[in-house]
């Protein structure tokens, strides 16, 4: 009992070296659990942020921690294990959902043009890669405007998920910062293509 | 233009607490891939931050009882793992096989190496007393719980079939393939078969990935995970 009170209140390092020195032993195995469980509700929090659903957010969850643990091995002690535990998780989270289009959304994206309707800037934009986008985002966008967009396009992040995240205080969240950058943008590749 | 240097997501918080003027700081809260990267990073460490309708009560538990199973309880019998050990090598002989085979940078090496080792220490850890074994929602499940898989095999329109020993009680499998950093490259759900066929097209489009990918095998009853089989290095048959 006193051992694993001790356990609990180890350091994530420390719980870290001894699941790798002693991977196959109790207390190896002891120390990879606790330092993964410490974690587990900000995995399942992140996943719930993508998916919006508990069962699938559990599964996901299950999924990173899963993982975490077979490759604790390739973790470099580099950054915190919570910074390497995020980088799993994320990765995890953008093979698992489809990335959005810059400029065509989902039904979350009220803003966005219909796909139907021809729309050269469309194309154009995604056609571009990120550096390119990164580029002429830079350039028309005010930085909240900036962050929004790229959360939502290369993080594949939902709205309500990226009004948190940027901690945006107006009404209606991200999606009105959205659609202000959207229009933005268009405007500036019309003026582009004249 | 000169070419963005972004910040590895390892290095940003220790960025992040250099002075407001130097550089990289600059850097890190004016681009917006770093920015919005790092924006994500404080707000998963940000515990008190829950999202509306998530169920922390039951993830909690059922996590904790989950990632409990797998790692602690997960112990194997003596006399299984001395059965075990005696296939650990002919995994390491692959690897190295493999390796020679292929002209893979050093890191990626050390990683196909660091994974390969994992994987064995995977199935030499793995649940072999089935009593012990549960799955995410405490169901116990009878039986040998960890799909066993096979070389692949090439067939003569240029497909490959991909076998493994069947689980008792599951219903379906799922076949995942990833990259050495464990993201995923694709994954199929075959019903109750216990293979996959890749038609060459497929097989064409795993090889286009050229970098040393991995396999492994999940057995499921209904949406529960009841078995999952160590992650195996994937040649296409006749590529290598
Ligand atoms: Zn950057």
């Amino acid at each position: 009992m006193a051992e694993r009170r001790d356990i609990i209140m180890e350091p994530d390092e420390s719980l870290l070296r001894r699941a790798l020195q002693d991977p196959e032993g109790n207390r190896g195995r002891r120390a990879a659990s606790v330092l993964l469980s410490r974690y587990q509700r900000q995995v399942y929090a992140w996943c719930f942020r993508y998916v919006q659903d508990h069962e699938r957010a559990l599964e996901m969850a299950q999924e990173v921690l899963a993982r975490a643990y077979v490759k604790l091995g390739l973790f470099s002690g580099r950054s915190k294990f919570g910074t390497w535990l995020f980088a799993v998780t994320r990765s995890y989270c953008l093979n698992e959902v489809e990335r959005p289009r810059l400029l065509v959304g989902s039904p979350e994206d009220p803003d966005c043009l219909s796909s139907d309707r021809p729309d050269p800037e469309r194309v154009l934009l995604e056609r571009l890669d990120e550096e390119a986008v990164l580029e002429l985002i830079e350039k028309h966008l005010d930085p909240v405007e900036q962050k929004a967009l790229w959360l939502r396009s290369f993080e594949r992040m939902p709205v309500e998920t990226i009004t948190r995240v940027l901690r945006i205080e107006n009404p209606s969240g991200a999606r009105a910062v959205l659609q202000r950058a959207r229009r933005k943008l268009r405007t500036a590749l019309e003026a582009r293509r004249q | 233009m000169t070419k963005r240097e972004c910040i590895d997501i390892a290095e940003m918080q220790d960025v992040f607490e250099l002075p407001r003027s130097h550089p990289r700081r600059r850097h890190l809260e004016e681009c917006p891939r770093c920015a919005s990267l790092f924006a994500s990073l404080r707000s998963f460490s940000d515990t008190s931050d829950e999202p509306a309708g998530a169920d922390f009560e039951d993830a909690d538990r059922r996590l904790s009882e989950a990632v409990e199973n797998r790692i602690v309880r997960a112990t194997s019998a003596r006399a299984d793992r001395a059965s075990v050990q005696e296939s650990a090598p002919s995994a390491i002989a692959r690897v190295f096989e493999y390796l020679q085979r292929s002209p893979l940078r050093p890191i990626t090496a050390v990683a196909v190496l660091a994974i390969a080792l994992l994987g064995i220490r995977m199935i030499v850890n793995a649940p072999h007393e089935p009593s012990r074994t549960r799955t995410l929602r405490g169901e116990t499940a009878p039986g040998k719980q960890q799909p066993v898989l096979e070389s692949p095999r090439l067939l003569t329109d240029g497909g490959t079939r991909l076998s493994w020993r069947p689980v008792e009680r599951a219903q379906s499998y799922r076949v995942v393939f990833y990259r050495a950093d464990m993201s995923e490259v694709a994954r199929w759900e075959t019903g109750p078969e216990s293979n996959l066929l890749l038609n060459a097209a497929k097989v064409e489009a795993l090889a286009e990935a050229r970098e040393p990918l991995f396999w492994g095998v999940t057995a499921l009853r209904g949406r529960d995970e009841i078995g999952r089989s160590p992650i195996r290095v994937f040649t296409v048959p006749g590529k290598s």
